[in-house]
């Protein structure tokens, strides 16, 4: 168990440090200078430049560019927003929490939900349930998550305005509420964010899980259950179901991707200050080391969901756990 | 008028459909791998009614100057249309700039679906040459070579293309379509190697070797035939998905430029202010969902039929 931890976590930094390379070059590509405007800027003073230039190693050669970048990363100085006028760590630090707060509450609802399609539709192989959902998570899967969530606006908070149309709170009012008014108001304003990820995800996992559902419903093991007599709601509950949740666990590090990816269009549409917006105005301002940054931000999550996948797979099927030690 | 021209569309999808229905009831009594997929295929009616619409969609696209009732870029009249709801004259409404919303989504069709198709072509292409080598070489190169996958993988798509974006600024279409295209392989690359894996130790591709065959023979009529089924299934699904990234990356402003109109940058132009201007986003989302789901629907119907473990013995 040991060694599974210790193998994936030393291929976890490998492929950090490739997409970290990956990104470097990318901005080596590129056309413009990593400073953007400090550089035309006439009132940046010429010493403040070269500090800066001095700071993030730009005047070097690209290979103690490299080195340097490289470095900096490992001790998590990921340079300066000019934009921002900060570094980037710290809009990083206000920003994140926001982002992992609307992941989070989506990827726990998006799991149960996805699970819950997905064994019904297995179990009922065929039936009109199995169809009509069927019909709904295609419905869902095939929708891009910006209209999903633009269309959600206009129906809940616009025409039936049950909802808050964006932020994360209600401004000024916001100040004045008790603790528990507060809380109130930001689960108020989390509902049309993370409800439409949780859609978009929940398709995604619902289809996986069906056919997960399906593999495991026709192995000998579940044969040999009904042969011996068990109810069909015992065999579909301890022998299918239990197998069947073992792949879901790899889902995991897929639907991370797909959680970015969602919440950089949702926070866009909601105005949640989250890493998505970030991202849209830095590149708004071409801001480059907030956008690489970020880049490397999400590969660093993905690379950790999956490796938590892998370990999680392994303590819960007991057969991996044998081969590995 | 109007009504004739689209009655003569419909008409005319419809006429290829059945020749095609045709084409593919004779391919079905050929047997062979194919022709079974394509007969189990042709009895999948979800799929059969998907690739009508996409027919119908795809002729929409192909005579799109006889099919929009306006010039999709005119600005008819700044004062007196902008921004009008549906009407008999406008079905889908006008636009903040007076331009009739049913003409550009008709023209948005042709670019969002040839964006999507090259960039998949290209996707496809790429992602099959480098797994066919990674698996048929093996050894060291194909762990770095998929260590590398594992990397680019890793950095989620969006986040990848909006630093592309951010470095290089706005792009011509083809630079679009060639950006979709070059960030879209990875995972097929995967797909395709693990199939070559398996197909490498196959008694065919030994005996092949063993009868003194090049590589070159090799690979292009044992491994790549083997291979294909795979790649158009997942081609056809990857296709709705890079509709809906280049909707989303028009909707942020970086894709498909103004004046040209692609769906995502349509819902972009209404969804500054949706609740008075709904009409100008909730047209071109259904355009987009349609699609998609049509696409999504021929590709399950393609990996149902091509799929051997679903062969029943008759």
């Amino acid at each position: 168990m040991r060694a599974l931890v210790a193998r994936r976590l030393l291929q976890a930094v490998v492929i950090v440090t490739i997409a970290a390379t990956v990104t470097f070059l990318l901005v080596q590509l590129a056309p413009g200078d990593p400073l953007g405007d400090l550089v035309t800027n006439p009132r940046v003073p010429a010493e403040v430049r070269e500090r800066l230039r001095e700071r993030w190693c730009l005047d070097r050669p690209i290979h103690g560019q490299y080195a340097c970048y490289l470095r900096n990363l490992a001790r998590g100085d990921l340079g300066w927003s000019f934009s921002q006028s900060r570094p980037v760590a710290h809009a990083v630090v206000d920003a994140l929490p926001n982002t992992l707060l609307l992941m989070g509450v989506a990827l726990i609802g998006a799991f149960v939900l996805g699970v819950a399609t997905g064994v019904v539709r297995a179990a009922r192989r065929g039936s009109g349930a199995d169809r009509a959902l069927g019909a709904g998570t295609l419905f869902f899967y095939s929708m891009p998550d910006f209209w999903l969530a633009t269309m959600a606006m206009l129906v809940f908070a616009y025409w039936v305005p049950i909802f808050p149309t964006s932020g994360m709170t209600t401004p000024v009012i916001y100040d004045y509420l008790s603790v528990g008014g507060k809380l109130l108001d930001r689960l108020w304003h989390l509902v049309l964010p993370a409800t439409t990820l949780v859609l978009l995800l929940a398709a995604i996992i619902a289809r996986y899980q069906r056919a997960a559902f399906l593999d495991v419903a026709t192995q000998d093991f579940v044969r040999t259950a009904r042969a011996k007599g068990l109810t069909e709601r015992a065999v579909l509950w301890r022998h299918v179901l239990r197998n069947a949740l073992l792949p879901v666990i790899t889902l995991l590090g897929l639907a991370l991707p797909m959680l970015v990816g969602g919440a950089v269009f949702i926070e866009r549409v909601f105005a949640w200050p989250g890493m998505g917006q970030l991202v849209v105005g830095a590149i708004a301002a071409r801001d480059h080391s907030l956008v690489t940054a970020i880049v490397i931000l999400g590969s660093v999550l993905v690379t950790l969901g999956s490796l938590l996948a892998d370990v999680l797979y392994a303590v819960a099927d007991p057969r991996l756990r044998l081969h590995t030690r | 008028m109007m009504l004739v021209r689209w009655a003569l569309a419909i008409a005319l999808a419809a006429t290829v459909a059945a020749a095609v229905g045709r084409l593919w009831a004779r391919t079905g009594a050929s047997g062979g791998p194919w022709g079974t997929a394509l007969a189990r295929l042709r009895r999948n009616r979800a799929g059969t009614a998907a690739l009508h619409f996409l027919l119908f969609v795809a002729a929409v696209a192909l005579f799109a100057r006889w099919l929009a009732p306006f010039n999709p870029n005119e600005q008819l009249d700044i004062i007196g249309l902008a921004s009008r709801p549906p009407s008999a004259a406008h079905p889908f409404g006008t636009d903040i700039y007076s331009r009739d919303v049913l003409s550009r989504l008709v023209y948005g069709a042709r670019i969002s679906l040839s964006v999507a198709c090259l960039a998949i072509l290209l996707s496809i292409t790429v992602g099959t040459a480098y797994g066919t080598i990674a698996g048929y070489v093996g050894g060291r190169t194909d762990a770095v070579m998929m260590r590398v996958i594992d990397a680019l993988l890793s950095i989620p798509r969006i986040l990848m293309l909006l630093a592309i974006f951010a470095l290089w600024g706005r792009v011509s279409l083809g630079a679009l379509v060639l950006i979709l295209g070059l960030t879209g392989w990875f995972a097929t690359s995967r797909l395709v190697r693990a199939q070559v894996l398996s197909l490498k130790t196959e008694e065919m591709v030994v005996a092949a070797r063993a009868l003194g065959a090049r590589h070159r023979r090799i690979v292009w009529r044992h491994i790549l035939p083997g291979v294909t089924s795979t790649v158009v299934v997942a081609a056809t699904l990857g296709i709705g998905n890079v509709i809906i990234l280049e909707a989303g990356l028009s909707f942020l402003g970086v894709g498909v430029q103004p004046p040209t109109a692609s769906w995502g940058n349509m819902i972009s132009d209404g969804a500054s202010n949706v609740a008075g201007l709904w009409w100008m986003s909730l047209f071109p989302g259904f355009a987009i969902v349609l699609t998609v789901m049509a696409f999504n629907i021929i590709g399950d119907a393609l990996r149902d039929a091509l799929d051997p473990r679903e062969i029943q013995p008759a």
